[in-house]
């Protein structure tokens, strides 16, 4: 392979992927300021995730095609009439040819690894709806339209996202909890619901599965779900009052490390308290810090979301306006 | 009309309430106030068991139909995989709140009691 323009411009993206997918990454996940503004935080992460994306595939398929055009569309077309016309290796060396392989290894890692997790994801979430749906008693009365309520002592809440939604309420909840909390837990598990972010957590959740042990990837999704949690109590508040979310969150994580009833054991009758259980994932201190700025309200001035925005869009923009114009 | 879903519920409570196995033809006859056909039964019967709710055992011609778990095991067992965090791993479902630490847990109190 020559060096020249192609090179650098190899290495610039290669560089700018690793600062995305570690340092900055780093940073991201240890910035308070989030927490102030969860909607552009968000984007920023999925920003910083595409950006660096791009930069890790980009940088071989610049290495691979640069002898066949000026920039990527244009070496992209050659490279596809080439092989049109059943010479698609015509003025490769073999080093383009193996950069062309690995960029198009990593596009293909992903790109199954994030359809694999998305049907695994849907089919689990299917199994658990259709159990839900034949325990839960559906409640048709007042408030509780359209949620599902189960039968079950310990105070829990969550939201079975996808196209068959459900919001899943214990007994136990609706014991422990008045009726304005109970709204503003409903509020907040319905604007899941509408914001689908799900589908922006998945593929945090999937590079989280497949590249666990890599630093910082599991910081990146835990701060990725705070923030969504973060987010829907946002919305939830444009229906209910501050002091009702704070203090059903704050109920039910107390009552999810004291008993507040007892389940039916498998065995059967010796009842066992609903005790804290390992295994959970979610950020130390996740609770409290939703409390806190529940309570004390601090929000992110609009000049800085719009920063926020701009930088997410300059991350996304600048890999891609470097393969448009290309190496020479 | 019953729809669907209603229908495979009801055939389960049937089965939950039973103690002994029983025929797709007792379970038709034990639906309250329904003229249900033992093939349309069997249909629900079927669903059931893929979904893991229904066993089945051959008895003489016919089969035999019980429930794999009591309801309240059933739930149990689902809520625990709730509070185990299953979705806190793959994104299946989400939470009102996840597992809090001791510490944590102490200035939540300290947080409630103070207003």
């Amino acid at each position: 392979m020559t060096t020249g323009p192609e090179l650098a411009l190899a290495a610039a993206l290669l560089f700018g992927g690793i600062i995305a997918a570690g340092p900055a990454s780093a940073a991201l996940a240890r910035a308070n300021w989030p927490t102030r503004a969860p909607r552009p935080a968000l984007v920023l992460w999925q920003a910083l995730c595409l950006g660096a994306g791009l930069s890790f595939i980009g940088a071989p398929l610049v290495l691979a095609l640069h002898p066949v055009g000026p920039d990527l569309p244009h070496a992209l077309w050659t490279f596809v009439v080439n092989t049109l016309e059943g010479r698609p290796f015509d003025g490769m060396a073999w080093g383009n040819v193996l950069a062309g392989f690995i960029a198009g290894t990593i596009a293909l890692i992903l790109t199954v690894a994030l359809a694999v997790s998305f049907f695994r994801t849907m089919r689990r979430r299917r199994a658990h709806r259709q159990v839900i749906d034949l325990l839960a008693a559906a409640g048709d009365e007042n408030a509780l339209a359209g949620i599902s309520v189960v039968d079950h002592p310990s105070a829990l809440a969550y939201t079975l996202p996808g196209w068959h939604a459900r919001v899943v309420l214990s007994a136990g909840l609706l014991d422990l909890l008045e009726p304005v909390e109970l709204g503003a837990v409903i509020e907040h598990e319905r604007a899941h619901l509408r914001v689908r972010d799900d589908l922006v957590q998945l593929p945090f959740q999937t590079w989280a599965a497949g590249l666990g042990p890599l630093p910082g990837v599991r910081q990146a999704r835990a701060a990725v779900a705070e923030l969504a949690e973060m987010l829907a109590d946002d919305i939830a508040l444009a229906r209910c009052r501050r002091q009702d979310l704070a203090s059903a969150l704050a109920k039910v994580a107390i009552a999810g490390v004291e008993p507040v009833g007892v389940e039916p054991g498998v065995a059967g009758p010796p009842a066992r308290a609903v005790s804290k259980i390992a295994g959970g994932e979610s950020s130390p201190g996740q609770v409290l810090k939703r409390v806190n700025r529940l309570l004390e309200p601090a929000a992110l001035g609009a000049p800085a979301r719009a920063a926020v925005y701009l930088l997410a869009l300059s991350l996304i923009g600048l890999p891609t306006a470097m393969l448009l114009f290309g190496w020479r | 009309m019953l729809g669907r879903g209603e229908l495979e519920r009801a055939v389960a409570e049937v089965l939950w309430d039973s103690p002994e196995p029983m025929s797709a033809r007792a379970v038709a006859d034990s639906l309250p106030g329904r003229e249900l056909a033992v093939t349309t039964v069997l249909t629900v019967l079927a669903r059931l068991e893929s979904k893991g709710i229904v066993t089945r055992t051959r008895d003489g011609r016919a089969h035999a139909y019980q429930a794999t778990a009591s309801r309240e095991q059933h739930t149990a067992d689902l809520m625990r995989q709730v509070l185990d965090g299953v979705g806190d791993r793959d994104a299946v479902l989400s939470r009102f709140v996840g597992t809090a630490s001791e510490d944590e847990i102490a200035a939540l109190r300290r947080a409630i009691d103070g207003r």
